[in-house]
Formats: structure tokens, C-alpha cells, sequence
């Protein structure tokens, strides 16, 4: 699979102004449907200037990167929006997969209609983003996410194309941090000057240690000290992407993973969320997590996944139990199936709403699921008959399975796995799971 | 058939250009597509580098892989062409190429180029550009003009005798092509360029702006050639398109540079305000400016520039929050009936950490607020905690008694790090329960993952070692795997010295496993002599290789400084209670975080090995007196008369009870001194007057060194370029400096012979408190270990702590990363303490506090603060030791400022307190000469003084008058005094 996508463009985005309207119409292509698809949302933004606001931000993360060249900066990857159900989500994410952004026009945000639902990726070229900080508080901008009167295009008409690559950590990245976020709850909550103060105390340059958020008194506190009951953040100088727009947040709420893996922002401006995440660290992209692992190793039936796929609309909330009991299919099987659904880029959650929802990433599905290294080294290792089950009872399973050179122990106990090597003795699980587990795991559920 | 390779090789044998291009000429399409690949075939062949003549050079000459190119460029397709390696051409080639051929793709390929790597190929320039768009070659893409305009506007002359050329500006030029002006100057403001370098051409002494773009712009808009409007908007648009710093700041400088009347910027309003959202500081502050004339129009929109307060007054550039509340202030000023929307927003620079701009908002709001404004009271009160005295006073009527109250007790009642409880089951150290968790453990324990495996793991062994048969000791496989990689040179960052001891005392171990279940342990037979092996070839290969793998017994000989040598008597001592089968516990594993052991738990141990009549370890013991949490311990005492026995009873009994002095017979002499150092280091005792240690000087145990601070003089050298030679001269730097080697006790030596042979039996290979003792060595890398360190001293660790100000904090900015790290670890380990702070515990946190790194610097404050809570600091001393670095001025004062303002005040009212005694006393030590950044650690003390309710001492009124010869401290002063 190509790491390149060529973005196809029928017109470049860009904001025109009509009789004291500004409209932003928003381009997009979609490499799967590909054909020009008619307009998802045509209406009026009820708060223009924020809503404007949040989408430069977006740009901005979309366009950084920390730890990449400055080369590579400059290929920028669009974004994606979903429309439906009431809501229009634009989704981006940085160059280094390390940092997640989505900003949520929720219902009172937008006063239009949404004349068919999906997902799409939208140009986001410099001089509509320029354009955007123009927007003042009180103008009448109307969006329009696609094109509502299609132009014809002759064949042979050049339309807009822009080459940038794709890696398939960005997509796997994508689709990884949603199961990150299923898996986050709130910590502190700060009104706008506590936000603000807790920008001020970001420490400036780019800080290698992990600083760690307290609240002492009412005031949040950024320190490199270890602290009990702090929200451990690496590469927190990430968070200055937010620098524009909290000043403006009603609200700033903080969400942690529960074992600290990620981190997630969420500004509040009424109808408006923007919700912003970070990886455990500035050289750990979501992409290497290994969230999506476990969920990968029982087979979900492919007639579910299609079934869903096509019975779902984009912004539907996505429950696994419901669905079982509708489909009739056995509980056991749904329990893996949000996170197979999620890595497949068909999920998007929702942090204040606490589900997920539906929306199909607009790429093509080999390029999502393209092979994990981690679950191809430990199907490679079923194959070759390196696991050795030593012993099985109801709660423990003990397995050895051939390394490079030695034989390592696997243990699975209720709530508790390990591994000897060298892999899982540095993170301790934190990570995902080693390929040994994961060859254990799969080949006890196979027998 | 013709054969066109082997022509085309002919004519490249010939090295002429023109017989080639003939060739390729008569060719039809389909034949020079035949000739692709033996193309790429005589490209390999040709333009390999080979030596020739003693120089390496490609195998072709110039022409051959001239002709090459040009074959490459008649027979590729665009997308073979593009991916060739060789795919330039000398433009002097092209224009003779292209009166024969021009491939349908040149243009698409230009285009292409400039945007994967932003040069244009074949030297195109504007002129040739236009030349074959005019002849429908090329449709420029913006990329591509914007690379190749900003060279167009200038005629180049070359200045005689000189690689240098001189440019002059040719506006005129512009006029050539009616496309230039009508539409590609435009794409400069959609498109990156360097534009801006241009302004770099003007020659020494002549004004930038005569050869810049911005004169031709200028000319061009007023001669009514350019659209004048379009201009400005243009140049406001682009200060939002991403552009880096310097071409950002550029087109504000153009637009500037253009002159805007009012009129016009007026109408521009909504660009201008859209440079608000730059992501630089100068486009917004020149905004500003203009704005600070503008808000008086009538027209102007003020509304809309309140909505963009909030990012102007909380933006962290000076500049641009005064300006913001200057234009406030008029605003106020002229619209009465806006005052409170101007005043809400003036509020949000009380967000300010700065006094000055806490004041000028407040300022504002006095004058223009209603105090009757419950919304402006309600926001004025969110930020009461923040507010500097001066703010507060003028915003008094605004607020409300209860929220000022609020606010006090607030800071009153707020711990700032929670107290600290040592012996607690939640802070119990988790020992492996069985033994899969010492197999898992074994796994990772040479990884460093958690500083108390060193001591763990061993003690793991030792407890689950009968446990061990031969059909689980091959589990053992990954953990001695990762051992010996780790001895053969496997290093990462993160792993300490004390790491490699572990790995070569495992490996030993393994030895012994190896022998004692010679069927069982085969697997790890397997690996030994894996890298065995590896080691011999290692030797056979390389003449000087040292040594990796060898007897746990060598380990000392191989490193390194004497700190390591309790650590190593230790596992020595493991290793050999694991060949004899013992399972007793250890005597030093820590029973709480961070290395603590309850005196309970210590007593228990110390039983079983007395009724089990084995043989105590004697760094064991060391570490473990060392070790125990003393705090209550002497409740213990009478479990201690009843349970032991023999000197290891009178030891205890000494350590429990403060007030006990040792009882003889003294045995082990190490033992009773390093108790002694653990319980009251300043203590000294009669009864161990004959001992050696009292022979050297108390501070080489205690740590008490003398130290002082200044500049010092060192030999340097540089290179002197018209003597063309290195000269020598004397140098001065500031620095540091403890007496690591103070002079023994003037003592006769007979006396001292005397008290060795009166000495009591020695009984011991090391004593810890003796034994800290670093290599001087610049690039020794304990940083790793220092934690580990500190845990086996954490009673005393001043004697530690002196030796890493030596090695870290001797110089105003740290030698390296690994002193950086070794300081940052340490202060990490510190912030775990619980017991008073010892005199280079102070030393080590005024040092901090104004170190060279930020994190550092940060740490050193959450110490400070830490050790205020837990009243673990003395203020005066700590005071007294920054003041006398600030004395020499050893680091920039605005360091420390600007740390107190992020990290130290404000933390509650007990921290405040204490700040301000800190402030006092290091006023009172510093140099009656006031240094850079006086005025701001003054604004503080005032600040404080104000907030606590008090008055400078008069001791520090006599160093103010010696400042007061400043201009630029007498108003601080004066104020300091009027209080």
C-alpha cells in the first residue's frame, strides 16, 4: 500500500463573502467513495468566531510535528469531518501521531441542515486557514462541508491535487487513540483564569522530563516531581498548541488513561468542544501503543462488521450490548468488538458522552488494517509452534515461548499478565502486550 | 536492425556533445524509448567514482556523462526522468537540447522539482521562465515564481578582483511582462519564499530598504501600478499564512513600510484585526501601535477588538498586554458608556505575574469602574489570590470582605505537599511472594526500572534459593540472557554502574546454579557458553579488549570509585551465603519507600541470624544501621535488651537511644563508627578516641566541609591569528569550591602509631561513611547511581551530598548532561526525605535554586517548598548561601526571580513567611554594588513585606542605603522605606 494519498479536491476550501454572509465551504474527497459526493451540511454556525478559532488550532496541530524534520512539517494532512446526527466533528491529528485534536460543533452550534451523513477529508489549504482569523464574533458565516450544487466537471478538467504522505502510523495512530480514550477519565476540572494559569506555568523550550499536574488549593500546579495523585504529562510543551484558544475556553477539563498513557484536554465554549490528546510522550506516537492488540486477537465475524458498517450512521452512538441483544449474537464475541471496530477506523468516542460513535475513516481499509508488527511476529510464532503450553487451570496459564536464543514465560493470571522478556520487562505491560503474550493469549483461546 | 546501444556507446566514446545530439534527433519516439535501460546501464558504468592518477574521480569525463544526461532527458518519461538520479543539466545544454526537442512533460517536471525540494532545476530563471511560457512550455506554478521573482527585480554586477557582486534595484524590470505586476507578485503573499533575503543585498553602509522589495512595492503602488488596497490587505493577510518568523515579520514590516493613512486602515480593520491570531509577536505589537492612534477614530471598531482581548492581554509578551491596556485606557476614556465591557476586559491582565501590569489594569478599572458592578466584582474576585498588594489596594472597593478572607484562609489551611509518614503499610516495600515473581523480577531488575531492585533481587535470592530445583532454574534463561548483554556492552541510557555489579554478581550466581543442577540448568549452560565464546573471539579479534566476563570477586579491581566497594562487600557477601545454602533474610533490605527500615523489622532479623549462630555480613550491617528510620526507634529498646544479644545488642541499643553513649567492648570498629554517623554525626565520642578514623579530620566523614565562592584563576590558551600561534594567558571563572581534602589533625606520630596499635580488632573491609568517595574523573558517569547511593546513607547523607555539589554545581553552568542528570536525580531522591536538612542539603538547594537548568531549577523550588511545609530548612542559612553567590554574581539574578514568581510565592502564607526571611537574608549577603536584576528580587521583598505585614529590618536598611547610588533602584527604595 501506497504511503502517499493524493487528496482530490473538485475546488480548493476557501471563505467567500456574498451580501454580509461570509460562506466557508469546506472541499472534500473521500478515497474510498472517491465520486463527488453531494453536500453533508449546508448551514449557519451560531458561534462563527470560535468555531473559526478552533479550526485554526486544528490546523496548527495537524500541521506540527515533534519529532520530525521541519521538512516534513510543510506536507500537511487534512482533516476529517463527520456530519450527522446533529453534530459536525472535525478530526486531525499531528505529523508524529503524538497528538490528537477534534472539535465538536454539537447541536446550537449550527443552525442548517445536514443533507446526508458521513465522513470525509477536508481541504485545509494556508489561505482559507488564513482567511478563518478574519471571522469576527458577530458575522453571519454559513458552512457548507462539501460543495451543495455540484459543478459538473468535464473529463479531463484538472481538479485540486495535493500528494502528502500517508504513513500508516498516522492512520493506525487514528484509530488507536480512540481506545485510549474509552479508556480515560476526568480528573480535574478549571475554570478559564485556572486555565490560563496553568498555561503560564507550562515551562518554556522543550522539556524532556514528564511534568506532572496537581491542584494545590485552587491553583494547578505543573511540577516535575513525581506526585501521587498528579496527571503525569510527557512532552507537556505540546500543550502550547492550545495557547490561542484557552484564553477564550469557558472551561478546561482534563481527562487521564488510567495508567497515565494519555492524556486529554477538553476546552468548553457552550456549543462548542474541542477536545485535544497527547501521547505519553513527544517520540511515542499513539501508533506503537499496542491498545488495539488484545482486540485483534479473537476474530469478530466479518457479516457483524459489515452488518454494522451498514446499518450505522455517522455520529450514531455505538453500544455493544444493545447490539448483541438486536443481532442475537453471544455477548463474549461483542466484548472485543468496539476495540476491532475502533482499529478499524469506524469508531470515534466521545469523552462527556462517554461512548462511542460511529464514522468510517475515509481511507481505503487496507491501508487501516495493515498488519501489526507485533501481531504478525506472534501469528509467525503460532506457525513456527514456538508456544508451549505448560500448564492450564481455570485461572493460569503458563506457556513458554522460544525468543532469540532463549525461552521465555508467559504468565496469564485474572487481572494479571507477564512476560520475561525484554519487551515487557521494560514497560510492564503499559504498552500493549508483547508478542508472547499475545501468541499465548490467542492460541489458549484457539484450543 | 540497428543496434542504438552499441551507437549510443560509440558516441560516448567520441566525449563529443553535438554528434549526440544528432543521434538523438533522427530518432523516432519509439527508438529513444528503446534506449532507456541501456541508458541507466552507461550511467552506472560511467558515473562510478574510481581511482585515477592518485584521485578519485567518476569513471566519465564531464562530456561523457554530459551526453548521458542529455540521453536520459530526449528518451525518459516524465515520472523515469524525475526518479533518475542524474537528472540535471547545465541550462547551457537545455537551450541547445530544446532547438531540437522540448519533452511535453518539461513543464509538469519543473513544477514538480520546486515543489518536492524548493530549488527550480536547470538554472531557470524569471526571464527563461517567461520565454517558454510565452512559447507554452510551462504554465509556473506559485511555487515556482515565488522561488525564482525575488532574483528578477535586481541587476547583478560583478565587482573587480572579488567573488562578490554588487546589486542594484531595477524596478523598471517589473514592467517586462504584464503578468509580473498583474498576478505573480501576488503569489508571494500565498506562498513561502525568501523574499526577505533580498534586503540582505544592500552593501555595507547603504540603507536596507533602497535594495529591498518593499522600495519597488512602494514605487510600483504609487505610480498606480499596483493596487494600493489590495497591497496592505495582502500584507496583513500573509502574516497569517504560516510563514517562518523573519518572513512573517517582513510583510509587517512592509505593510508599515507603505505608509497606511488612517483612512485605509480603517477600512482594513478586519484584516488588522486578523493578525491577532499571528502565532509571532511582532506583526501583533505593530498592530498595536497604529491601533493605539486608530481607537480614538470614530469608526473604529472597538467592539470587535474587545472580543480579541482575552489573547491579547494574556499573550506572554509584554509589549503587547501594555500596548492592549493602553488602548484600553483610551478606549474608557472616550467611550463612557462602554466602561464596563473595557473593564471586564482589563481584568484579565490581573493574570499577571508582573506588578506593573497588575497596576495598570487595576489602574484602569479604579478610575473607569463601577464598584457597584456585581459582574465586575464577581470577576475581580476570581483573581484576589493573584493580586500584588499594590493592584489590591487600588481594587479594594471592588471586592468584597468575605472574598479577601477567603482568599487568607484559603493559603492559611492549603497544604502544599502532603506531610510525610514513613512507616505506614502503604508505603511498605513489596518483596516477591513466591517464585514466579522472582523469576519475573529477575527479568527486568538489570533494566533499572526501580532503584530498590539492587537490594530486592538479592534478597529474593536468598529467600527463595531452596526453592530452586532443577526443573525450574532454566526460568532463569531471559534474566541471565539480559545479564550477559548487558556485561558484553549492551548499554543503555538509564543504567548505572551498580547495574553492571548486579549483572556480573547474577552471572556468578548462575555459575554456581549451573554446577549445582548440572542437567536442569543446561539451558543456561547453553548461554554461558555462548558468550564465552563471544568473549574469546572478542580477544582473538581485538588486541586490546578488555576484559567482560569475569569472577564476581574482580569486580572491584575493573572500577571504579570507592563508593561502589560497600555495595560490592555486600553481594559478596550474598553470593556467598547462596553457596551455603543460607535462606536468612538480609539485614539491609529496605521494609519502607524510599530506602527506610522499620527498627521492628531490624530487630527481628538481626535475631534469626544470631540464634541461627551464623556470621553477620558486615556491610550488611552497615547498610542496615545506616538505614533505620530512627524516629521513635528508642521504644524499641527494651524488645532490643530481651531479643539480641552480644555487640550487635549494644550497637542497636546505641543507635535506638539518642542519649546512649556505646558501651565496650567495641568488636567492629566500622560498625560502632558508622553507627555513631548515623545517629548524631556531630557527636563526638571519648570512647572512640583510639579508633583510626579519629586520626583523619571529622569533615571527610561528616561531610561538613568548608567552602567558599569566587572568582578563580586558571592558564588558557587561544590561537593568536597574526602571530599564528597559540598563546597562553591567565584566565578567571567563577566557581565553587569545597575542601574535599582537609588537613589531618596536626597529631605527633608516635601518637598515632600509638592509637593503631591500641586500635580494637579491625573486623571489616569497608566503612560506608568512609567510603564516599567519587573518582575525580570528568567523564565518571555515576549519575545513574546516585540514588542508590543515597540510599545507603539516607540518615546522613551530607557527606554524599557535598561530593555531588563538587561534581555538579561547581561551576555556574553544569559541564555536561551527565552532571545535569546526576544533580536532578539527586534532588529527586531529596524531595523522598523526611528528615531535617543538613548543611549541604542547603548548600545543594542554593545552588539549585539558581542553577543553569530550567528542570533543575524547578526541582530545586518543589524542595523548597517541600522542605518549608515539613520545616525541614533553615531559612537564614539557606539565605545567607544564595547571597553569597549572588555576592560574585555566580548566575543571572533574573533566574532566581523569575522562579519565585512561578513556583515559590503565593504557595500559602507559611511559605511566604519563610520566602520572605529567605529574601532578607540573602539581601544581607549580597555585595553592596547592586548587580543586573536587582530591582526585580526588591520588587519581590516589597511585595512580601506588604503581604506579611511588616517592615525591612534595619539591618537591611543599611544595605538599601548602600544601594541607592542607582538611578534604577531609587524608586524601589524609596517605596521599601516608606513603608
Amino acid at each position: 500500500m501506497s504511503n502517499t494519498i493524493t487528496y482530490q479536491y473538485a475546488a480548493a476550501s476557501g471563505i467567500t463573502k456574498q451580501q454580509q454572509i461570509d460562506e466557508l465551504l469546506l472541499a472534500k474527497y473521500n478515497e474510498v467513495t472517491r465520486k463527488e459526493a453531494p453536500c453533508f451540511f449546508w448551514g449557519k454556525l451560531t458561534n462563527p468566531y470560535i468555531t473559526a478559532r478552533c479550526l485554526i488550532t486544528l490546523s496548527n496541530i495537524v500541521q506540527s510535528s515533534f519529532n520530525l524534520s521541519p521538512f516534513q512539517l510543510a506536507l500537511l494532512k487534512d482533516p476529517i469531518v463527520t456530519a450527522g446526527n446533529e453534530k459536525i466533528r472535525f478530526e486531525g491529528f499531528s505529523h508524529c501521531a503524538g497528538v490528537y485534536a477534534r472539535v465538536d460543533v454539537l447541536p446550537g452550534g449550527h443552525d442548517g441542515e445536514f443533507l446526508e451523513n458521513g465522513t470525509t477529508n477536508v481541504d485545509f489549504n494556508q489561505a482559507m486557514i488564513g482567511a478563518l482569523g478574519s471571522i469576527r464574533k458577530k458575522e453571519n458565516v454559513i458552512l457548507s462541508v462539501g460543495k451543495k450544487e455540484v459543478a459538473i466537471h468535464k473529463d479531463g478538467e484538472k481538479v485540486l491535487e495535493r500528494k502528502v504522505p500517508l504513513p500508516t502510523k498516522w492512520i493506525k495512530g487514528l484509530t488507536t487513540v480512540q481506545l485510549y480514550l474509552s479508556d480515560t477519565e476526568e480528573v480535574f476540572r478549571m475554570n478559564r483564569i485556572q486555565a490560563l494559569q496553568f498555561m503560564r506555568s507550562i515551562p518554556k523550550g522543550k522539556p524532556k522530563t514528564d511534568y506532572y499536574l496537581i491542584m494545590r488549593g485552587n491553583r494547578p500546579i505543573l511540577s516535575p516531581v513525581k506526585q501521587q495523585h498528579g496527571v503525569c504529562i510527557g512532552g507537556v510543551h505540546r500543550l502550547r498548541l492550545l495557547d490561542q484558544l484557552i484564553p477564550l475556553a469557558d472551561e478546561l477539563r482534563v481527562f487521564a488513561h488510567k495508567t497515565m498513557q494519555s492524556t486529554t484536554w477538553q476546552l468548553y465554549f457552550g456549543t462548542i468542544r474541542f477536545s485535544f490528546s497527547l501521547s505519553r510522550d513527544t517520540w511515542r506516537g499513539f501508533s506503537g501503543e499496542g491498545a488495539a492488540l488484545e482486540a485483534l486477537i479473537e476474530d469478530v465475524p466479518e457479516a457483524l462488521i459489515t452488518r454494522f458498517d451498514n446499518f450505522s450512521f455517522a455520529n450514531q452512538e455505538f453500544n455493544p450490548t444493545i447490539l448483541a441483544v438486536e443481532q442475537d449474537i453471544d455477548f463474549k464475541k461483542m466484548e472485543n468488538l468496539s476495540g476491532r471496530l475502533s482499529a478499524m477506523g469506524m469508531l470515534g468516542y466521545d469523552l462527556d458522552e462517554n461512548h462511542f460513535f460511529y464514522r468510517r475513516l475515509p481511507f481505503k481499509l487496507e491501508r487501516i488494517m495493515s498488519l501489526n508488527p507485533r501481531m504478525k511476529g506472534a501469528e509467525k510464532l503460532l506457525e513456527d509452534g514456538k508456544v508451549q503450553i505448560i500448564s492450564k487451570n481455570d485461572n493460569r496459564i503458563e506457556a513458554r515461548v522460544e525468543g532469540s536464543g532463549v525461552q521465555h514465560t508467559v504468565l496469564l493470571e485474572p487481572n494479571r499478565t507477564r512476560c520475561t522478556c525484554t519487551w515487557f520487562s521494560k514497560h510492564q505491560g503499559e504498552r500493549g502486550l508483547c508478542k508472547h503474550v499475545l501468541a499465548v493469549k490467542k492460541y489458549s483461546s484457539e484450543v | 536492425m540497428r543496434d542504438l546501444a552499441q551507437e549510443f556507446e560509440a558516441i560516448i566514446k567520441k566525449k563529443k556533445v553535438d554528434p549526440a545530439l544528432l543521434f538523438f534527433k533522427d530518432l523516432s519516439h519509439k527508438e529513444r524509448r528503446s534506449l532507456a535501460p541501456s541508458i541507466r546501464k552507461f550511467n552506472t558504468y560511467y558515473s562510478e567514482y574510481i581511482e585515477r592518477q592518485g584521485s578519485w574521480r567518476s569513471r566519465g569525463t564531464n562530456e561523457q556523462n554530459a551526453i548521458i544526461r542529455i540521453a536520459g532527458f530526449f528518451c525518459f518519461t516524465r515520472v523515469e526522468y524525475q526518479k533518475w538520479d542524474s537528472n540535471w543539466l547545465a541550462k547551457s545544454y537545455i537551450l541547445r537540447i530544446f532547438k531540437i526537442y522540448i519533452p511535453d512533460w518539461f513543464g509538469e517536471f519543473v513544477n514538480a522539482e520546486v515543489a518536492k525540494d524548493g530549488f527550480p532545476p536547470f538554472q531557470l530563471d524569471y526571464e527563461w521562465m517567461m520565454d517558454l511560457k510565452s512559447q507554452g512550455v510551462i504554465e509556473p506554478s506559485n511555487t515556482l515564481i515565488v522561488r525564482i521573482l525575488p532574483e528578477f527585480l535586481f541587476d547583478r554586477h560583478e565587482i573587480k578582483d572579488s567573488y562578490h557582486f554588487k546589486y542594484t534595484r531595477n524596478d523598471g524590470k517589473l514592467l517586462s511582462y504584464p503578468e509580473t505586476l498583474k498576478d505573480h507578485i501576488w503569489a508571494f503573499f500565498k506562498e513561502e519564499s525568501n523574499i526577505h533575503w533580498t534586503d540582505n543585498y544592500a552593501n555595507q553602509g547603504s540603507k536596507k530598504e533602497l535594495l529591498s522589495w518593499k522600495q519597488a512595492f512602494k514605487n510600483h503602488s504609487d505610480s498606480g501600478a499596483i493596487d494600493r488596497f489590495r497591497l496592505l490587505k495582502a500584507s496583513l493577510s500573509a502574516t497569517n499564512m504560516n510563514f517562518n518568523k523573519p518572513l512573517t515579520s517582513w510583510f509587517i514590516d512592509l505593510f508599515d513600510f507603505l505608509a497606511p493613512t488612517t483612512a485605509e486602515m480603517l477600512k482594513l480593520q478586519d484584516g488588522m484585526l486578523g493578525v491577532f491570531n499571528c502565532p509571532h509577536s511582532k506583526p501583533i505589537n505593530v498592530i498595536l501601535k497604529h491601533f493605539k492612534k486608530l481607537c480614538l477614530e470614530k469608526s473604529f471598531a472597538t467592539d470587535d477588538f474587545l472580543s480579541n482581548t482575552p489573547i491579547l492581554l494574556t499573550n506572554e509578551t509584554k509589549t503587547t498586554v501594555v500596548s492592549t491596556l493602553m488602548i484600553l485606557a483610551k478606549l474608557a476614556k472616550k467611550h463612557p458608556k462602554k466602561t464596563a465591557a473595557i473593564c471586564n476586559a482589563a481584568t484579565q491582565a490581573l493574570l499577571s505575574n508582573d506588578t506593573a501590569i497588575q497596576t495598570r489594569a487595576a489602574k484602569i478599572i479604579a478610575a473607569y469602574g463601577d464598584p457597584t458592578d456585581t459582574d465586575l466584582a464577581n470577576e475581580i474576585e476570581s483573581y484576589t489570590d493573584m493580586l500584588s498588594s499594590d493592584a489590591g489596594d487600588l481594587l479594594h472597593p471592588f471586592m468584597r470582605e468575605t472574598a479577601i478572607e477567603g482568599a487568607e484562609e484559603e493559603l492559611v489551611h492549603m497544604p502544599a505537599t502532603p506531610q510525610l509518614a514513613i512507616l505506614t503499610p502503604e508505603n511498605a516495600v513489596q518483596l516477591p511472594k513466591d517464585l514466579d515473581d522472582l523469576m519475573f523480577m529477575a527479568s527486568q531488575v538489570f533494566d533499572h526500572n526501580d532503584e530498590l531492585h539492587f537490594d530486592i533481587f538479592p534478597a529474593a535470592l536468598l529467600q527463595f534459593s531452596d526453592a530452586l530445583t532443577a526443573e525450574n532454574v532454566d526460568r532463569f534463561e531471559p534474566a541471565l540472557q539480559r545479564a550477559y548483554k548487558h556485561v558484553m556492552g549492551d548499554w543503555r541510557s538509564g543504567i548505572g554502574i551498580l547495574d553492571h555489579m548486579l549483572c556480573v554478581f547474577f552471572i556468578d550466581f548462575t555459575d554456581t546454579l549451573i554446577k549445582r543442577f548440572p542437567k536442569g540448568a543446561a539451558q543456561l549452560k547453553k548461554i554461558r557458553d555462548v558468550y564465552h565464546q563471544k568473549e574469546k573471539d572478542n580477544i582473538k579479534q581485538f588486541r586490546n579488549h578488555a576484559r567482560n566476563l569475569y569472577p564476581f570477586r574482580n569486580w572491584f579491581g575493573t572500577s571504579d570509585a570507592k563508593i561502589y566497594k560497600p555495595f560490592f562487600h555486600k553481594l559478596l557477601f550474598v553470593l556467598k551465603e547462596l553457596e551455603n545454602a543460607n535462606t536468612l533474610p538480609l539485614l539491609s533490605t529496605p521494609t519502607h519507600h524510599p530506602f527506610w527500615i522499620d527498627p521492628k523489622i531490624l530487630i527481628g532479623r538481626i535475631k534469626l541470624w544470631q540464634d541461627s549462630d551464623s556470621e553477620i555480613g558486615h556491610a550488611d550491617l552497615q547498610f542496615a544501621f545506616s538505614r533505620t528510620y530512627l524516629k521513635g526507634a528508642e521504644k524499641h529498646l527494651s524488645t532490643v535488651t530481651t531479643e539480641l544479644k552480644g555487640e550487635p545488642q549494644r550497637l542497636v541499643a546505641f543507635l535506638f537511644d539518642k542519649e546512649a553513649s556505646p558501651q565496650q567492648p567495641f568488636q567492629t570498629i566500622a560498625h560502632w563508627w558508622t553507627t555513631s554517623m548515623t545517629k548524631n554525626p556531630e557527636q563526638v565520642y571519648p570512647e572512640f578516641k583510639n579508633f583510626v578514623y579519629s586520626n583523619a579530620h571529622r569533615a571527610i566523614y561528616t561531610g561538613n566541609y568548608t567552602w567558599r565562592i569566587g572568582s578563580t584563576a586558571f592558564s588558557n590558551s587561544r590561537y593568536d591569528y597574526k602571530k599564528n600561534k597559540m598563546i597562553n594567558f591567565t584566565d578567571y571563572r567563577k566557581m565553587l569550591k569545597l575542601n574535599l581534602n582537609p588537613k589531618y589533625e596536626v597529631k605527633k606520630w608516635f601518637n598515632i602509631i600509638f592509637s593503631i596499635k591500641k586500635t580494637p580488632k579491625l573486623g571489616h573491609q569497608s566503612m560506608i561513611y568512609g567510603d564516599i568517595q567519587f573518582r575525580n574523573q570528568w567523564y565518571e558517569t555515576n549519575e545513574n547511581d546516585v540514588k542508590r547511593f543515597y540510599g545507603m546513607v539516607p540518615n546522613n547523607p551530607n557527606n554524599l551530598l557535598a561530593k555531588v555539589i563538587d561534581k555538579t554545581l561547581k561551576y555556574p553552568e553544569f559541564s555536561g548532561e551527565t552532571t545535569k542528570r546526576m544533580f536532578i536525580n539527586t534532588v529527586d531522591q531529596l524531595l523522598t526525605n523526611s528528615t531535617p536538612m543538613t548543611e549541604m542539603t542547603h548548600l545543594l538547594m542554593a545552588g539549585g535554586l539558581i542553577c543553569s537548568d530550567k528542570t533543575g531549577r524547578s526541582l530545586s523550588a518543589e524542595l523548597w517548598v517541600h522542605g518549608v511545609t515539613n520545616d525541614m530548612i533553615l531559612m537564614p542559612l539557606l539565605g545567607s548561601f544564595i547571597g553569597k553567590h549572588f555576592e560574585v554574581e555566580f548566575s543571572p539574578l533574573k533566574r532566581f526571580t523569575d522562579l519565585i514568581i512561578e513556583s515559590m510565592i503565593r504557595v500559602s502564607t507559611k511559605h511566604d513567611a519563610q520566602l520572605l526571611i529567605l529574601i532578607k537574608h540573602i539581601l544581607l549577603h549580597m555585595s553592596d554594588k547592586p548587580i543586573r536584576g536587582h530591582g526585580k528580587l526588591l520588587e519581590i521583598y516589597l511585595e512580601l513585606l506588604k503581604k506579611n505585614k511588616q517592615q525591612a529590618p534595619t539591618t537591611v536598611h543599611s544595605k538599601l542605603t548602600a544601594w541607592n547610588t542607582s538611578k534604577s533602584l531609587a524608586k524601589i527604595l524609596k517605596n521599601i522605606h516608606a513603608l
